[in-house]
Order: C-alpha cells, then sequence, then structure tokens
C-alpha cells in the first residue's frame, strides 16, 4: 500500500470498526450457550406428500429419508442411545422408504443390521416382523434380510420357535431359484437346535430325495448332516430304553 | 457529518424502493403466504389455526429477507454500474453520508416491510405478540440489508453478493446447532481435527449475528416470551448494523470511483 493510499485510511471508520467489533465479541461472549434439545421421532409424512416435495423423484426422498433417520440419533450435542428411540416411528419410517422404492435394500438393512442390534429384546422382535412383513412382498430381492433375521433370532434373541417360524417362511418354493439352498434349509438347523431330530431327518431326506438339490458337494453336506442327525436321535433314544431292556 | 444530506440519500433510497415496485412485490408476498397458509389449515385435520400462522410466519419471514437481499444488491450495483455514484458524490456529499443514507433508507423501507407482514398476525394471533414478531423481523431486515449492502458495494456484482449474503445469513440462523454439532458426540475430542474445528466453530460463532433467535414462530402464542426478547435482538442488531456499516464503510472511502 502505497503512501498515498495509506493515508487516505479512514481512521475514524477503523475505529468505529474496532469498537463495533469488540462490542460484538462481548456481546457473544456473554449470551447463554445453546442449550440442548432432544426432539422427538414424528410420524413419517405420507408417500403423496413425500412425492410432491420430492417433485415426483420417490427414490431420491427415501435415500433422503434414510439419511435423516440414520442420524436420527445423533441430534446437536447429543447422541441418543438406540434404546431411547420409539421403535414405532422407527418402524414407520422404514416401511414408508419402502413404500416409496421397493428396490431400495437399505431400509431392511438398518433394520436387520443396525435398528436390530439393539440390546433389547422387544424392539429386536419388532425389526424382525417389521423384516419378515418386508419379505413376504418381495422374496426374490430381499431373503437376505430375512436370513439375517433368522440368525438374530436365534443367537442374539435364542428364541427358537420364532427363528423357526422366520426360517420356515424363508424356505418357499415361489423365488424362481433366487433364494440359495443354504437359506431355505435353515429350517432344519433351527430343528435340530430344538431337537426336534426327526422333523430335521425328514426335511433333509425329503430335500435329497426331491433332486432339487444338484451341487455333489451340498448333497454330500446333507447326507453328513442327515446321518449325524441319525446318530444324535439314536442315542437320545438309547437311554430311554435302556431301563426297559431285559 | 450533516444530517440534511443523510436524510436526501435516505429519502432518494425509500423512493427508488417505492419506484422498484418493491411494496407490490412485498404485498404479492404477503397475499401468497396467506393463500398457502390458508390452503394448509384447509387440509389439517386439527389445530388449523396454527398451520395458518406458522406457515404465513415462516413463508413471509424467508420471502422477505431474500427480496431485501435481492432489492438492496441491485439496487447499489446498478447505482456503481452506471456510474450514477459519481454524479452522486461530485455533490457536496461525502461517501460516509452516502453509505450511512443509504443504510438509513433500507432500513426505514424494510421496517415498513416488517409491519405490513406483521399485520394479518394481528387477526390470528395477539396484537402484542404479532408487534414483537414484526419488530424482531424489522431488525432482521436491517441486519440483511446492512450486509448485502456492504457485500455490494465491496463486490460490486449482484450474483456474487447476494451469494455472500445468503450464505451469512444461512450460518448465522445454523450456528446454534453447529456449535453444538462441533462439541457433541460425534466431534472426536482427542483428533486434533476435532479440536481445530470445534475452536474455529466457537470463533466464529463469536463474530456471527444470533439470527437463530430472531422472529421465531412460537413467540406468536406467547407475547411474553416474544417481548423479553426484544431488548437483546435490539442490542445486537444496532452492534452488528455499525460493524457491518464500518466494515463497507472501510472498504467504500478506500476504492477508487
Amino acid at each position: 500500500m502505497d503512501r498515498a493510499r495509506r493515508a487516505a485510511l479512514p481512521w475514524r471508520v477503523i475505529a468505529v470498526l474496532a469498537l463495533a467489533l469488540m462490542a460484538q465479541l462481548l456481546w457473544a461472549g456473554a449470551r447463554r450457550a445453546p442449550q440442548i434439545t432432544i426432539t422427538p421421532l414424528a410420524p413419517p409424512p405420507s408417500a403423496a406428500v413425500l412425492r410432491v416435495a420430492s417433485l415426483n423423484e420417490p427414490a431420491l426422498a427415501a435415500r433422503l429419508m434414510m439419511l435423516w433417520l440414520q442420524a436420527y440419533d445423533y441430534q446437536p450435542g447429543v447422541s441418543l442411545p438406540f434404546r431411547s428411540l420409539d421403535y414405532g416411528a422407527i418402524e414407520a419410517w422404514l416401511a414408508r422408504m419402502l413404500e416409496l422404492d421397493p428396490d431400495f435394500q437399505y431400509p431392511l438393512l438398518a433394520a436387520a443390521r443396525l435398528y436390530g442390534d439393539v440390546n433389547d429384546a422387544p424392539r429386536q422382535r419388532l425389526m424382525l416382523k417389521f423384516i419378515a412383513r418386508s419379505f413376504g412382498a418381495d422374496p426374490v430381492r430381499r431373503w437376505p434380510w430375512m436370513a439375517h433375521a433368522v440368525f438374530i433370532a436365534k443367537h442374539r434373541l435364542h428364541d427358537l420357535p420364532l427363528a423357526l417360524e422366520l426360517a420356515k417362511a424363508l424356505a418357499r418354493d415361489d423365488d424362481h431359484g433366487a433364494i440359495p439352498h443354504w437359506a431355505k434349509q435353515m429350517n432344519i438347523f433351527v430343528l435340530e437346535d430344538m431337537g426336534e431330530l426327526e422333523s430335521a431327518k425328514v426335511l433333509i431326506g425329503g430335500l435329497l430325495a426331491s433332486g432339487k438339490i444338484t451341487d455333489s458337494h451340498e448333497q454330500h453336506f446333507l447326507s453328513e448332516r442327515l446321518a449325524t442327525i441319525e446318530r444324535r436321535a439314536a442315542q437320545a433314544s438309547l437311554p430311554a430304553k435302556t431301563p426297559t431292556s431285559p | 457529518m450533516k444530517l440534511n444530506p443523510l436524510v436526501v440519500v435516505a429519502r432518494f433510497t425509500l423512493l427508488e424502493a417505492a419506484r422498484t415496485r418493491l411494496p407490490w412485490t412485498a404485498l404479492a408476498v404477503i397475499v401468497s403466504g396467506l393463500v398457502l397458509a390458508e390452503c394448509a389449515a384447509t387440509l389439517a385435520l386439527t389445530d388449523s389455526q396454527s398451520y395458518r400462522v406458522e406457515i404465513y410466519a415462516a413463508w413471509t419471514r424467508i420471502a422477505l429477507v431474500a427480496c431485501t437481499c435481492l432489492f438492496v444488491a441491485t439496487s447499489v450495483v446498478r447505482e456503481l454500474a452506471d456510474r450514477a455514484i459519481d454524479l452522486t458524490l461530485s455533490r457536496p456529499l461525502s461517501r460516509g453520508a452516502w453509505f450511512v443514507g443509504r443504510l438509513l433508507g433500507n432500513g426505514a423501507a424494510v421496517c415498513v416491510l416488517a409491519m405490513a407482514a406483521a399485520l394479518p398476525l394481528v387477526f390470528s394471533s395477539s396484537p402484542l405478540a404479532a408487534l414483537a414478531w414484526g419488530c424482531s423481523l424489522a431488525a432482521e431486515l436491517s441486519l440483511v440489508a446492512a450486509a448485502t449492502l456492504s457485500c455490494a458495494v465491496a463486490l460490486s456484482q449482484v450474483t456474487s453478493a447476494v451469494l455472500a449474503v445468503a450464505a451469512f445469513y444461512l450460518l448465522s440462523r445454523a450456528m446454534g446447532a453447529i456449535v453444538l454439532m462441533s462439541k457433541g458426540p460425534t466431534a472426536q475430542p482427542g483428533a486434533w481435527s476435532g479440536v481445530v474445528i470445534s475452536h474455529l466453530v466457537s470463533w466464529l460463532a463469536l463474530l456471527l449475528p444470533t439470527l437463530d433467535d430472531y422472529t421465531l414462530t412460537r413467540w406468536l402464542g406467547d407475547a411474553t416470551t416474544a417481548l423479553a426478547a426484544l431488548p437483546a435482538i435490539a442490542v445486537q442488531t444496532v452492534i452488528y448494523v455499525v460493524l457491518l456499516a464500518a466494515i463497507g464503510l472501510f472498504d467504500f472511502t478506500r476504492r477508487e470511483i
């Protein structure tokens, strides 16, 4: 800056600027810190409203809703534990996203892996029921989440009847070959864990006899499994027979 | 600085606002807000009065902010680009008087807009609450007008000035939430980047006005809270308008015209 321009610097303006800046800093420093307010999760808007709001881009609306819901537990200044969330409202949001875009897999992933991982049995059951309902509407694309639901019911909730119910729903024939055999056979292993060895034997035997299993390795695996179950069934029946044997 | 030139420039600014149809634009905003609010109230199954008030208040607030910003930016940039400023400053009028006169004229214009916007609210909420809401809106629009005047003088381009003011306005309105987020559980307190960002946000919050405390729609149901908030808003507005004016004047007195 040359001398002439430096001389032309408006000193009165600079003084006012400095005073105003100081006043702003003092005023802003003295004001109350922002307060944390937890906003409860409201029910989702209707699909029609969302279509209009997204200018008829429902898939985009579903994706934005998912990001918003995912970030909901991180509100400004506070992290809400999943146990404190209203799972009824969460289920409604997830269902709305699937309604907007039935091909969208993210809501089911969130139900299975995110909200379904909460350490609270009623909330986990709510998510499993949601997955089961959604699976019924589109088994071809949604079977992986149903398989994960069986896993949660069996290993997290330790609710074998529920796991069996979900696994039975998975073992359906109208999937046009989309659901792999290992997923369809989950009910056999649940039955085995429940001690229903005869039922498991019948299912494996039926499966092998039906000719649907064409892979030799899978046939071998199931045969081995059948043999193991038969051995276990024989051992289980042995102590019961011993006292009556002559 | 004489009073007379200030009044003259302020008067011409008001005349310009009238001749560029700013009142008609504001009327269109108010009428469209009323129609929008009435539509929403008709659709609502219950609590239709709150829909009516909240939608009207939120719409007119943001629309009048946009109108103010565009009016001030186009008017100042036009005067600079058409070299009309040369003619004005060739008269016995200092640059400071021109700037402050413009500031006063814009301030008077936006006060009229804010009060006109608050008028329909008198019939749907308490008159005191509507008055407090209108005063707060006038303060908010004055801040936006001062920010736009300084940006338009410094940048001399409508697009860049409007974008700069929009960024300033949005950041000021979101600053409370940004401060909480920078200190919240998502921030990593151990990481140096988290510490730097947290400090930067805190400093930025000190430099910005608390626009998130201005013109809250919930005041329309609670006149006591609204009136209690006005003194702090008045102090903040005076401080920040003086600060923005000083920034604008600093640049304006040094530039070659």
